[in-house]
C-alpha cells in the first residue's frame, strides 16, 4: 500500500493540533476523490455532497485513529465507502420499491453546455444507472478497483473483508453488469452510447 | 475447464495479470466454446466500459461547506464539554461531602451495636440526617439549576476558580509541616 506524501502528513499533524487550515488543505487536495466515491456509490449528487461532507467531518474527529503508515487518502476512501455503503442499507429501508428509476438533480444552467459535455454527462449517467443495479457491497469493490485502481489487497483492506471475498464480488459485480448491459442493448439504447464512446 | 478456474483465468485476463500460457489456454478453450467466447466477450465490454468512465469532480463549494459545518461542529462539543466537567465537579463535591457523614454513621452504628435502645436511637438519627442530606442535595441541585439557567458561564467559571482553590489547599498543607518543625 502506497505511503502518504510527506507534505499531507504535515497537514495531518497540524490538522491533529486543532489546525483547521491544514484541515482545509486536505479537504481541497482529496475532496474530488471523495465526492466522485460517493457520487459513484450513491448515484445522487445531493446526497453524494452531504456524504462527502460527512466523511470529512468524520475523519477529523477521528484523526488521533489515522495511522500514518498507511495511505491517508485510502483511509479516507475507507471512511467514505463505509459510509455511502450505510447510507445505501437505511434507503433501502426507507424505499417503497428499488425498481423506480433515482431522480437525477443536477444544477441547471442558462448556458449552452459544450457538445462534449453533453455527450461525457450522458455517459457518465449511463454507466450510473447500471452500477445503481448493484447492491452497496458490489457496488464499493467496481467503484474502488474502476476509478481508483486498487489492488484486490487494498480494496479489502478498506472494506474490513477478505482478497477472495473481493475477487468474487467483482466477478459476480462484471457478470451481473454485463447481464444488465445485454438487457438494455436496443437500438439507440445506453449500450450504443457507450459503445460509440 | 473447471467453472472455478475458468473464472479465475477469465477475471486474471480481465486484469491483464495473466501470464502467457494461461492466456492461450483461456483463448484456446474460449475458441471451443461459443457460449463461454460470447461471456468472456460481454465482460470485456463492461471491463472496457468501467475503465472508460469519467471521473466525477466535487462541486466548487464542497471544500468550503465542509470547513463551515466542520466550525459549527466543532462548537457544540466544547459546551457539552464543559457541561461534563461541570457535573464531575458537582459529584465530587457531593462525595467530599457524604464520605465524611457516612464514615461517621458507621462508626457511631459498630459502637451502638451493643445496646438496643442506643441502636434505635442511632437509627433514627441516621434517618433524620439522611433525610437533612437528601433535602440539603435537593436544594443545592435545584439551586446549580437555576444558577446554570441563569448564568450559562457558571460551570466555566467553576472550574477556573477550581485549580485556585486546590493551589490553595496544596498550598496550606505543604505549610503544616514547616511551621510544626519551626516550632519544635
Amino acid at each position: 500500500m502506497s505511503s502518504t506524501d510527506p507534505v499531507v502528513l504535515n497537514w495531518v499533524r497540524s490538522a491533529l493540533e486543532g489546525d483547521q487550515e491544514a484541515f482545509a488543505e486536505l479537504v481541497y487536495t482529496y475532496q474530488d476523490s471523495v465526492y466522485n466515491l460517493c457520487y459513484r456509490m450513491l448515484s445522487e449528487r445531493t446526497e453524494a455532497e452531504d456524504a462527502a461532507q460527512e466523511t470529512f467531518l468524520k475523519a477529523f474527529l477521528n484523526l488521533q485513529r489515522y495511522d500514518p503508515s498507511r495511505s491517508f487518502k485510502t483511509w479516507l476512501l475507507s471512511i467514505a465507502s463505509n459510509h455511502c455503503i450505510d447510507r445505501l442499507r437505511r434507503r433501502r429501508m426507507v424505499w417503497l420499491s428499488i425498481d423506480e428509476p433515482t431522480p437525477q438533480l443536477t444544477l441547471a444552467s442558462d448556458e449552452p453546455e459544450p457538445e462534449e459535455t453533453i455527450i461525457g454527462n450522458q455517459r457518465s449517467e449511463a454507466v450510473q444507472e447500471l452500477i445503481n443495479s448493484l447492491s452497496p457491497e458490489y457496488r464499493a469493490a467496481v467503484v474502488l478497483r474502476y476509478w481508483y485502481e486498487y489492488s484486490y489487497t487494498e480494496i479489502a483492506d478498506i472494506l474490513d473483508t477478505t482478497e477472495s471475498a473481493i475477487k468474487s464480488r467483482l466477478f459476480r459485480a462484471r457478470q451481473m453488469l454485463a447481464d444488465r448491459l445485454n438487457e438494455q442493448s436496443a437500438p439507440g439504447s445506453m449500450t450504443a452510447l457507450l459503445e460509440n464512446a | 475447464m473447471a467453472n472455478a478456474r475458468k473464472k479465475r483465468l477469465m477475471q486474471e485476463a480481465l486484469d491483464e495479470s495473466l501470464e502467457i500460457a494461461a492466456r492461450q489456454e483461456l483463448f484456446q478453450q474460449l475458441d471451443r466454446d461459443p457460449a463461454e467466447a460470447a461471456e468472456y466477450q460481454r465482460l470485456l465490454m463492461v471491463d472496457r466500459m468501467l475503465r472508460t468512465a469519467p471521473f466525477e469532480r466535487a462541486p466548487k463549494t464542497l471544500a468550503m461547506n465542509i470547513m463551515a459545518r466542520l466550525a459549527e461542529t466543532l462548537k457544540q462539543p466544547q459546551l457539552s464539554h464543559l457541561s461534563g466537567l461541570a457535573l464531575a465537579l458537582a459529584l465530587s463535591l457531593v462525595t467530599i461531602v457524604l464520605v465524611p457523614l457516612l464514615a461517621g454513621a458507621a462508626w457511631l452504628f459498630l459502637n451502638a451495636i451493643g445496646s438496643a435502645a442506643a441502636l434505635s436511637a442511632l437509627m433514627h438519627t441516621i434517618g433524620k440526617l439522611l433525610a437533612l442530606v437528601m433535602a440539603g442535595i435537593d436544594t443545592l441541585v435545584e439551586g446549580a439549576q437555576v444558577l446554570l439557567e441563569t448564568y450559562p458561564q457558571t460551570p466555566a467559571l467553576m472550574i477556573a476558580i477550581l485549580p485556585v482553590m486546590v493551589f490553595w489547599l496544596v498550598r496550606s498543607m505543604g505549610n503544616r509541616p514547616s511551621d510544626s518543625s519551626e516550632a519544635s
